[in-house]
């Protein structure tokens, strides 16, 4: 099925193949980022439909089809 | 060791000065820099004084690896009583100055009373005279610079100055050092001005030495290889500070028209994106990076303006490169203020290095005015004839530069928002924690953040904690009082240590203790440190306590509190502050008003 994705800054780096990906049915978040080649700590919020998913979720949590996926990159100080 | 063991005692009014042995014992305490600068503040000063009279204290002071190899030691901070707030106020700055006054021999120098006339300090090692600044006063950073430089044929002094807006009393005037680089918040430069004192100029050749240079060596590469590693420090080097400007974008947490909005439609014209881009006549507004004393970031920018745009089109003195946007320059010039002319912030930020400002202020008081002239609180009349709304790029750089030169309503917006709203009847609208402005986040969205800000010990500041992993995890209040906490007292630490906090991108307190136990007698642990950030923190609050501080100034504007988030992934969110003060007074060991207990005061030895 497709995903949409935004990747925001830097993580542009790991995967700039487009705005939508395939993923397997049943994908959870952690599965999406390993396919972008996404660390997990380089991920500093994924949000599905606007919707953040806390960290210790990620493994949990399934993507569905039509979904869309933001993802910011970790940040410290200004 | 790495301390130099000297406190260079100037005594303006009199001419004097005093070189003292420094006190290990506090050194031991409070490290350097930020905590030791504190102790010696709130040792020399009745926390009630009027921080413009010669009463206060202004104290310079560098960390234990200030000037060793190890990354990002080019640190030194300006403590004093802000005149911009009351509180205690202490900015710190990289460049070249700090490690040049650490190599001249001095830990810390500690100016009190004021000048009979306007003066600069000239420190080479041992020499020290008191320089006549008449020919300078009333000239910007800048010609400052050169002039001291030519003055006396020396290409290598370093020098720390004020501006225009430093000598006129500008609430948050700075202190720029090596044309570029600033002590830039809480207005320590009007602090300077107020004492007559123009500037120091240093040149010192003494180096410095470490307590086992072989070990020390050994964790310098070891840390240096982390960041160089590291991702986040590859995106400040390659893109800067202001690559945040469009994560908080998407994420809904960049303020907008004096935080009325949280998302800007022009981003994408002032990000870092925009400053990289060719645009159709070949003019590329990023020229290079650039890297304060013994880096390996590099995050600052050197750029340039289009010379045919408005700003400087007819003024060749603006055509050379200098310090371009930073995330902070680029949120309070673009997003706060509403104009998307990346051109009109770059000459902005000309403005605030040139006259000697803190852009974060300068730009969220410029929103607020802005507010008021657009509901009708001010008119043309007040602004000099500038029409002063959102998105007027002329507006901002007019009012730039009349700011820094003390000039017409430039003298209002020179006071601070909190001033400038109350003057105008609508306190509600200034931006600011216990006075200050905030920094380019929105505590709606990060509500770590925003505990952080209404706790922070000089007022809103966002380089004062660090709990953006939780704020994204959730939009609850819950767990955010305690990584708030935690991230205070270490960053604490860290500001005392001689560094740059933007190393936090791949280092820990654990890497800053081993170059610390390295370099230093003693044993340093990242416990250790952390206890001393504990103690900093309260030692802070203590001042400000006994300024007239309050519980009922750890807060957050109506705004924040009451309009939910418009827009962003945190839409219709509130900043939600009660819901995590009364566990952050609880965690801190402090009374339900605020105040250290006794057990908190005898546990950190300051009763
Ligand atoms: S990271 Fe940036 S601000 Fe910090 S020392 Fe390096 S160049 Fe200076």
């Amino acid at each position: 099925m497709d995903l949409k994705i935004k990747l925001v800054g830097r993580l542009k780096e790991y995967w700039n193949d487009g705005s939508s990906v395939e993923v397997t049915e049943g994908a959870t978040v952690l599965d999406v980022l390993k396919q972008l080649n996404i660390p997990d700590e380089e991920a500093g919020m994924v949000a599905i439909n606007d919707e953040s998913v806390p960290r210790k979720e990620r493994g949990i949590v399934k993507v569905v089809p039509g979904d869309s996926m933001t993802i910011l990159p970790m940040v410290h100080g200004g | 060791m790495t301390w130099q063991g000297s406190v260079l005692r100037v005594n303006l009014t009199e001419g004097s000065y005093v070189v003292e042995p420094l006190n290990m014992e506090w050194a031991n305490d409070y490290v350097g820099e930020r905590g030791l600068g504190s102790k010696y503040l709130v040792e020399s000063i009745d926390p009630k004084v009027d921080p413009l009279s010669p009463d206060n204290a202004l104290i310079f002071a560098t960390g234990p690896l200030t000037g060793t190899m190890a990354s990002t030691s080019g640190r030194y901070a300006v403590i004093t009583k802000g005149p911009l707030n009351g509180a205690i106020a202490c900015s710190n700055s990289g460049g070249k100055f700090g490690a040049e006054m650490k190599f001249a021999g001095y830990d810390l120098i500690l100016l009190e009373g004021r000048a009979s006339k306007p003066c600069y300090l000239l420190i080479e090692d041992e020499s020290i005279s008191f320089e006549d600044a008449e020919p300078i006063w009333g000239q910007s950073v800048w010609k400052t610079e050169e002039w001291i430089r030519n003055q006396h044929n020396n290409p290598k002094l370093r020098i720390a100055s004020i501006g225009v807006a430093g000598e006129k009393g500008v609430r948050y005037a700075s202190v720029i050092n090596d044309l570029h680089r600033a002590a830039g918040r809480s207005g320590v430069g009007a602090v300077m001005g107020s004492k007559n004192l123009k500037a120091i100029a240093v040149r010192g050749t003494k180096g410095v030495s470490v307590d086992n240079p072989k070990r020390f060596m050994e964790v310098v590469r070891e840390t240096k290889a982390l960041l160089a590693n590291n991702s986040g420090r590859k995106d400040m080097t390659e893109h800067g500070t202001n690559s945040m400007l469009t994560t908080m974008q998407e994420y809904g947490s960049l303020p907008t028209r004096n935080f009325r909005e949280v998302q800007f439609e022009g981003f994408d014209k002032v990000d870092a994106n925009a400053m990289e881009e060719t645009d159709d006549s070949g003019h590329r507004n990023l020229i290079t990076n650039k890297a304060c004393f013994g880096c390996t970031i590099a995050c600052g920018r050197i750029a340039h303006i289009r010379q045919d745009h408005f700003t400087i089109i007819n003024r060749r003195e603006y055509w050379h490169a200098s310090g371009g946007l930073e995330y902070e320059t680029a949120f309070a010039f673009g997003p706060a203020v509403g104009v998307d002319d990346i051109d009109a912030l770059t000459f902005a930020g000309y403005m605030m290095n040139e006259h000697g400002m803190d852009p974060i202020s300068f730009g969220v008081t410029l929103a607020a005015a802005m507010e008021l002239y657009e509901m009708g609180a001010i008119s043309k009349d007040d602004t000099d004839g500038v029409e002063l709304t959102f998105g007027n790029a002329e507006a901002l750089t007019v009012m730039a530069e009349k700011t820094g030169k003390f000039e017409g309503f430039g003298q209002i917006l020179g006071l601070g928002s909190k001033v400038l709203c109350e003057k105008y009847g609508h306190p509600e609208l200034s931006m600011t924690v216990k006075g200050q402005e905030f920094a380019g986040y929105d505590s709606r969205a990060l509500k770590g953040m925003g505990l952080g800000y209404a706790t922070s010990n000089r007022g809103a500041c966002h380089m004062r904690h660090d709990v953006f992993a939780e704020d994204y995890d959730d939009s609850s209040p819950e767990g955010k009082a305690g990584p708030c906490k935690d991230s205070q007292d270490r960053i604490a630490a860290m500001d005392s240590s001689g560094l740059c906090v933007f190393v936090t991108t791949a280092w820990g307190i654990e890497e800053f203790a081993v170059q610390l136990d390295a370099a230093c007698d003693g044993t340093w642990t990242g416990d250790r440190l952390l206890e001393a950030g504990e103690r900093i923190w309260n030692l802070e609050r203590l001042f400000n306590l006994a300024a007239g501080f309050t519980s009922a100034d750890d807060t957050l504007p109506p705004r924040l509190l009451n309009d939910p988030a418009p827009t962003g992934i945190r839409k219709g969110t509130l900043a939600e502050l009660d819901r995590m003060l009364p566990e952050y007074y609880d965690l801190r060991g402090w009374t339900n008003d605020g105040r250290p207990t006794a057990e908190t005061l005898a546990r950190l030895g300051l009763n």
